[in-house]
């Protein structure tokens, strides 16, 4: 709720207009059956056709106002709802954004964008009756009941007790519901990463014929959702059917005993059960709406609730990056680290040092902390134990972005975003030019490419880079990488999808290009590794050996095999 | 990959909307006997709740009577009618909640559900290249978003319209029945206005087809963003991507802000012609009251009904307006299922030989323009091992999409033991090869279920069997719940290399004819490697496969080595025959030892 009020808040204005035109809506829809029971009474009673023009007049007037007070409450409305889904959806994806890379697995991707897209549109949908049943229903209910008191004391109490009634029945009722949507939203996510699933594995899924298991599982996630839904609906679409039973009752009651009373009483007449009777409808009317709002209460809370649960999400304080420029000397020192709930350390005890403008290469075996190495230089995620450094600078004193602004780093996943070549190489730098962009593409041994490419930069890339090949990706995301301005520059396995010939080019000019910058190279390959000035050996997330090529050579049994794993066929032969 | 129109492009043009409606009406049929039943139970339920206000005004009447002659009321009629009115209430709401109940439920079940069912099934038949060319998100956005936008509003329509009309015929049968002069009073402004709805619901037709539109680049853009999570951080993208999505959402806002505004006009405008009417009933009915030509209970009787014929006129209205924004809705869905669909297998022939794959002539472009393979020839006899060499994006991996008909070729034939592949069923050619990808794909599910993928029958045996030939077992064992530890949604809890050794393992399990292993151990530390050469050559032993790899000690013992680039294949033979020959392939063998210079 607390999140919901902060969206709103800043349209106070807009909110105390609408409040205002929609209490002049209802006032006069209120006064239409008070003006038409003096229409009853005292013009077609006294034959007074003077009245009963000059009333109907009257009731023009108001019908003229509402439809007025219509006109301005839609445009008004309409504007301030959009407003409040807008920026509710950019606060939770920039909120995304900001997440920890623990906070994003625990959600997981599939609910978070449910979360972003569907939980918020339901929101819009429902936001811009707030001020209407804000306003409209205390005053249709209020005024009705009072007016109603006109005459007599009992039956605007009856009216009164029933819709009290009413109401706490729907509120009961919604209670109940509130497991249904919960549930119902559960599976939307499930139904949302099935189907992900399936699309981003489609060649997977098709080699091994499995179309129709995945097509049972959306089946079922579909269903299941189908059925809280439909429970949740169910019972929602039976209160007001069930709301407008209690309130005609309730007219009956109020003629009969109105009848009863009119004998004995001497202040009621018989205009007022007539009114009282029209009120009846009005308060219906607020009743229904009330109790139709009530039964959405529980969806919205299910929703703001997974809406909440990003918001609320603690994050470091200090997101933006400070501009700093740091150098280029890293340090890590007895490091210990492991994820969320792993038994075994993902890193233990690891220290490196890199000076500013070396060329170090870490190598190691499939799952030895490599990748994870990269995770914690990039301070995705906090350490347990040990110091990290960066340009003389302790992490702790650091914030994430600073950090990340100071290295330039070729992630494993050649992500590519649906755009062009040139969006996805500025990612590295906005301010580039095109020449610029150029100049890192071909390092990156992309320019011929581009230039075989009718569009050039221009070039659409499609979902996830769907339209290149895997060694084109990896390029791409190495031009990214290069164009950006910093000191220090990572490459995690970065070259596994080119071909040596391309790879040795691609190394030649990146050394040209990056003199003097610090380079720190994680790779398989014992060929990529010996060029470096200094190369540290990883094995089951220890470092088991530092130096030179020649030195590792004798001094480490890992790099040795490692090395003759690759060597020792090729260069025998 | 302009190669098949993706969803985007397919929504521009944009079928009439009375087409579409017939189509909405078409796929309602299913549901034709829950719509027919609701509409007696409709029309009962309207019939008992439009018998109460006669009950009503006879009541009214005997207290004017008393109002005025001072005629005693009959305590025991008036208790009777007392109990009529509640039964015919009572009745009344109860048909409705049968109603509501019957309407959410066959709404739900058969419609929405139906729908996604159907678009969840069409992606089996939807073509590789259809999926690589439309974001995810996009396809998403229809599945979710847009059908149950559609449902709702179906569900709307049919109870409204439904609901609605009866009540308003019965009603003004009614009326009529009491006094036809007041009676046409109000019924006279009913045509006007639901040509004035009708009219504001056309024009707000366009922006709620802007709004759909946006709202799928919307999903898009979101699923992508959150996908490349790692890639945003480590980039410091946040602020860029922030900037796109106050773009997006400065356009959805203005689209989405037009369309409700167009459509809420429509409730006013029917109220207001409403009251009208209702004035009209007020001044003609107290003139008439007043010459004494209706009763006051009459009159009271009209005004009360005027006040009924308010709640369907209005409803009917909404229910117009809400027509628009279904009808945009049920267009991407449409559009969605009328993709064209993957070709249906002419033969039921499947390969019986040892597995000899033939390419001859084969041409193929991913882009009309630029065509990729040029008359590829070649010949693999059953049980060889083909490597795949050259530079990347020469056409290795393009090969591979052919080959398992991810893609279909241009012209030439591709022939499996003889058969063609094209008029082959593509599940049973599929089914003739194992397949490892570079790119590693695992779905959220636990570490067993991965492996097993493919292979339904396994024994939990032969997936830990499967898992030590790949080398992965020994990691297996060391995750915080071995077989059982799940994958999470983005793989992150697992390095690419043991990803590799998983995809691996599962293709070692599924035990096809051939292999096909594309960059497979790319992300593998090369000491594995080989422990996995050795479990690989001892399945590919017999078997035919095909191998792209950078790694040249993974294809020197090839039997063919195929020298690929820009499309065509530039020198064949074995490593040694290559290796004399002294062309590009030697250029490239000698090339991984440039990096040692």
């Amino acid at each position: 709720m607390k999140h919901l009020l902060k969206f709103i808040k800043p349209y106070t204005k807009e909110i105390l207009l609408l409040m205002l035109l929609f209490a002049i809506r209802s006032l006069s829809t209120l006064f239409m059956p008070y003006v038409m029971s003096d229409i009853v009474e005292k013009g077609i009673r006294n034959s007074d056709l003077i009245y009963v023009i000059k009333q109907g007049a009257v009731i023009f007037a108001l019908a003229i106002a509402a439809f007025a007070c219509a006109l301005v409450t839609n445009r008004v409305s309409s504007n301030f709802s959009s407003k409040i889904a807008v920026n509710m959806r950019k606060d939770v994806f920039n909120k995304v954004n900001r997440l920890t890379f623990e906070q994003f697995s625990e959600i997981g991707t599939g609910s978070l964008l449910t979360r972003t897209t569907d939980d918020i549109g339901w929101m819009e949908e429902t936001v811009s009756q707030v001020p209407y049943v804000l306003i409209s229903c205390p005053i249709l209910f209020i005024g009705g009941i009072v007016l109603s008191f006109r005459g007599d004391w009992v039956l605007p109490l009856i009216l009164l007790g029933v819709s009290v009634l009413v109401l706490v029945m729907t509120t009961l009722i919604c209670g109940t519901l509130e497991k249904y949507w919960q549930r119902g939203d559960e599976y939307t996510d499930v139904q949302n990463r099935v189907i992900r699933e399936r699309l981003s594995g489609i060649r997977v899924v098709r080699a091994f014929d499995k179309e129709d298991h995945e097509h049972e599982r959306a089946k079922k996630a579909t269903s299941e959702m189908c059925n809280s839904f439909v429970r949740a609906n169910t019972i929602s679409g039976i209160i007001s059917p069930l709301a407008s039973l209690f309130l005609n009752v309730a007219t009956v009651a109020i003629i009969y005993v109105g009848a009863i009373r009119l004998q004995s009483s001497e202040t009621l007449k018989a205009g007022d059960i007539l009114a009282t009777i029209q009120y009846v409808a009005l308060i219906a009317n607020a009743v229904m709406i009330l109790s139709w709002t009530i039964s959405f209460i529980p969806h919205i809370k299910v929703s703001l609730r997974r809406i909440s649960a990003i918001l609320d999400a603690p994050t470091q304080i200090d997101e933006q990056s400070d501009g700093e420029v740091l150098q280029g000397n890293i340090s890590f020192e007895n490091v210990d680290f492991a994820y969320g709930n792993a038994l075994a350390n993902a890193l233990e005890n690891v220290s490196f040092d890199v000076s500013d403008g070396e060329i170090v290469g870490i190598i190691g075996g499939t799952g030895s902390g490599k990748s994870t190495l990269v995770k914690l230089l990039l301070d995705f995620y906090p350490i347990n134990v040990g110091k990290r450094c960066l340009g003389g600078r302790d992490y702790a004193e650091l914030s994430s972005a600073t950090v990340r602004d100071n290295l330039a780093v070729a992630l494993q996943k050649s992500m590519i975003f649906e755009g062009t070549i040139r969006d996805n190489v500025k990612m590295g730098n906005r301010d580039a030019t095109d020449e610029q962009v150029m100049e890192a593409l071909k390092i990156a041994q992309m320019d011929e490419f581009v230039q075989s490419r009718e569009e050039g930069l221009d070039y659409k890339l499609t979902q996830a880079g769907n339209n290149i090949s895997g060694g084109q990706k990896q390029r791409i995301n190495i031009a990214r990488t290069i164009l950006k301005p910093a000191q220090v520059y990572i490459f995690d396995d970065s070259f596994s999808a080119l071909d040596y010939l391309t790879e040795a080019n691609l190394r030649k000019q990146l050394n040209v290009f990056l003199q003097g910058k610090t380079q720190i190279i994680i790779t398989q390959r014992a060929a990529t590794a010996m060029r470096c000035d200094k190369v540290y050996v990883m094995d089951c997330g220890k470092v088991v050996g530092v130096g030179t090529h020649k030195q590792l050579l004798e001094t480490c049994q890992t790099y040795k095999e490692i090395y003759d794993s690759q060597m020792g066929g090729g260069l025998s032969e | 990959m302009s190669k098949s129109t993706s969803v985007k492009e397919t929504t521009q043009n944009k079928p009439s909307a009375w087409k579409t409606v017939k189509r909405l009406v078409r796929d309602l049929k299913p549901i034709a006997w829950a719509i027919a039943i609701s509409g007696v139970v409709c029309i009962c339920s309207v019939a008992l709740i439009s018998i109460a206000p006669e009950i009503v005004s006879i009541m009214t009447d005997m207290i004017y009577d008393f109002g005025d002659k001072g005629t005693p009321i009959d305590i025991k009629r008036m208790g009777d009618l007392a109990v009529y009115l509640a039964l015919a209430y009572v009745g009344g709401s109860m048909l409705e909640m049968a109603m509501a109940v019957l309407m959410t439920n066959i709404a739900s079940r058969f419609y929405t559900k139906g729908l996604r069912i159907r678009i969840s099934d069409k992606i089996r038949r939807l073509p590789v290249s259809f999926v690589d060319n439309t974001p995810n998100g996009e396809l998403l956005s229809r599945m979710m978003n847009d059908v149950s936008n559609m449902s709702n509003t179906v569900y709307v329509i049919i109870e409204t319209l439904m609901n609605g009309i009866v009540k308003i015929i019965v009603i003004a049968v009614l009326m009529y029945m009491t006094n036809w002069i007041l009676a046409t009073a109000v019924i006279v402004l009913v045509p006007l206005s639901i040509a004035l709805s009708a009219f504001i619901s056309s024009k707000s037709e366009k922006s709620w087809h802007d709004f759909r539109k946006v709202n799928g680049q919307m999903y898009a853009f979101i699923e992508e963003d959150y996908s490349g999570f790692d890639t945003v951080k480590a980039f410091n993208l946040e602020e860029r991507q922030r900037a796109i999505c106050n773009d997006i959402s400065a356009t959805y806002r203005a689209k989405v802000k037009r369309a409700y505004y167009l459509s809420g006009l429509v409730q006013p405008i029917i109220a207001f012609t409403n009251n009208i009417a209702y004035v009209a009933v007020c001044i003609a009915g107290g003139i008439l009251a007043v010459n004494g030509v209706v009763s006051v209970g009459d009159v009271i009787k009209i005004i009360l009904f005027a006040k009924m014929f308010a709640g369907p006129l209005e409803s009917i209205a909404n229910g117009m307006g809400s027509i628009q924004h279904t009808l945009a809705c049920a267009n991407r869905v449409y559009n969605l299922l009328d993709t064209e669909e993957m070709s249906v297998a002419v033969s039921q022939d499947e390969p019986q030989g040892q597995g000899e794959v033939e390419f001859s002539h084969v041409y193929f472009a991913y882009d009309k323009d630029k065509p990729l393979i040029k008359d590829l020839n070649l010949k693999v006899k059953a049980g060889q091992k083909v490597a795949l060499v050259g530079p990347t994006g020469g056409g290795k991996t393009t090969i591979v999409n052919l080959l398992m008909r991810f893609y279909d070729i241009d012209s030439g034939t591709i022939t499996i033991d003889g058969v063609d592949t094209a008029s082959m069923d593509r599940a049973k050619l599929r089914g003739q090869f194992g397949m490892v990808l570079q790119d590693t794909w695992l779905f959220n599910g636990t570490v067993y279920d991965n492996i097993a993928y493919g292979s339904d029958n396994a024994t939990y045996d032969e997936v830990v069997e499967a898992a030590k030939h790949a080398r992965a077992d020994h990691f297996i064992r060391t995750l915080p719940n071995g077989y059982d530890t799940v994958i999470n949604e983005e793989s992150t809890n697992i390095s690419s290399g043991q990803k590799q050794l998983l995809t691996i393992a599962r293709s070692y399990l599924a035990n096809r004819k051939m292999l096909i292993l594309d960059e497979a151990t790319s992300n593998v530390d090369t000491r594995s490697e080989i422990l996995i050469q050795k479990a690989m050559d001892e399945l590919l032993r017999g078997r035919t496969s095909f191998v792209i790899a950078h790694r040249l000690s993974t294809i020197v013992n090839a039997d063919v080595i195929l020298v690929i680039n820009n499309g065509e294949v530039v020198e064949q033979g074995t490593h040694l025959q290559l290796m004399a020959k002294n062309g590009f392939y030697t250029k490239i063998y000698n090339s991984q030892y440039e990096l040692l210079k």
